[in-house]
């Protein structure tokens, strides 16, 4: 399939393939976010961990 | 660029990329056996370990194999931004770069900490860590089935490059 101009429409592997990075980088970012309220405070790291305990947040 | 040069080019490429893919399998063997076994001397051991092959063997081969790629694709036919796949390629590593350097603050903290306040002091960072290298395996591993299929696709400047290459040779 072409547009107009000849050029061939982008590969189904390219959307379905950018689809799924844009899904996995949302979903990783919305586990990481929230600061010590969010669904990221239980995937943080130890160091921020330890923030958190200390009372920093 | 001569044949011989770019014969030698993709050799350390593929070297480059396939050897970091054994680094990070033996991050993940460190890490799972630090995350599954009891407390003691060899799992200290194991984020130790798993520090310094991120330091001196996993990010400098990512580094080099993201570079020589690079370089491969701009000196010859592919280009970086003309095929579907070489740019995927370009995405994917970099992106894998990117987590693995928001990640050596983790790794440098467990293999710190690990010994010197015990493993109930990292929280959830050893099922994150091998859950990173998990996903850094499985990209790597797309990345390296991309350069064996290289499945067709034109990116809109490959198509306008490639009619423009084909309108100058039929002058």
């Amino acid at each position: 399939m072409k547009d107009r101009h000849g050029y061939p429409a982008t590969p189904r592997w390219v959307i379905l393939g950018g689809l799924a990075l844009a899904l996995l980088v949302g979903a990783a970012a919305l586990m990481t976010s929230g600061g010590g309220h969010g669904p990221g405070r239980h995937f943080q790291s130890g160091s921020s961990e330890a923030s958190f305990k200390d009372g920093d947040s | 660029m001569g044949p011989r040069l770019r014969r030698l080019l993709l050799t350390l490429h593929v070297g480059l990329s396939v050897a970091s893919i054994g680094a990070v399998a033996a991050f993940l063997a460190l890490a799972s056996a630090a995350l599954f076994g009891a407390e003691g001397f060899a799992v200290h051991g194991a984020y130790a370990g798993a520090g310094i092959v991120t330091w001196w063997v996993i990010l400098p081969l990512v580094v080099a194999a993201l570079v020589t790629g690079t370089i491969q694709a701009l000196a010859t036919q592919w280009g970086l931004f003309r095929h579907y796949w070489v740019l995927a390629k370009l995405v994917l590593t970099a992106v894998t770069l990117a987590v693995l350097i928001l990640q050596l603050g983790g790794i440098e903290t467990a293999a710190s900490n690990a010994s010197a306040r015990g493993l109930a002091s990292l929280g959830s960072l050893p099922m994150s860590l091998a859950l990173h290298a998990t996903g850094g395996l499985a990209v790597l591993s797309i990345v390296t089935a991309l350069s064996i299929f290289k499945p067709q696709g034109l990116t809109r400047y490959g198509w306008r490059k490639q009619k423009e290459r084909s309108g100058q040779r039929r002058r």
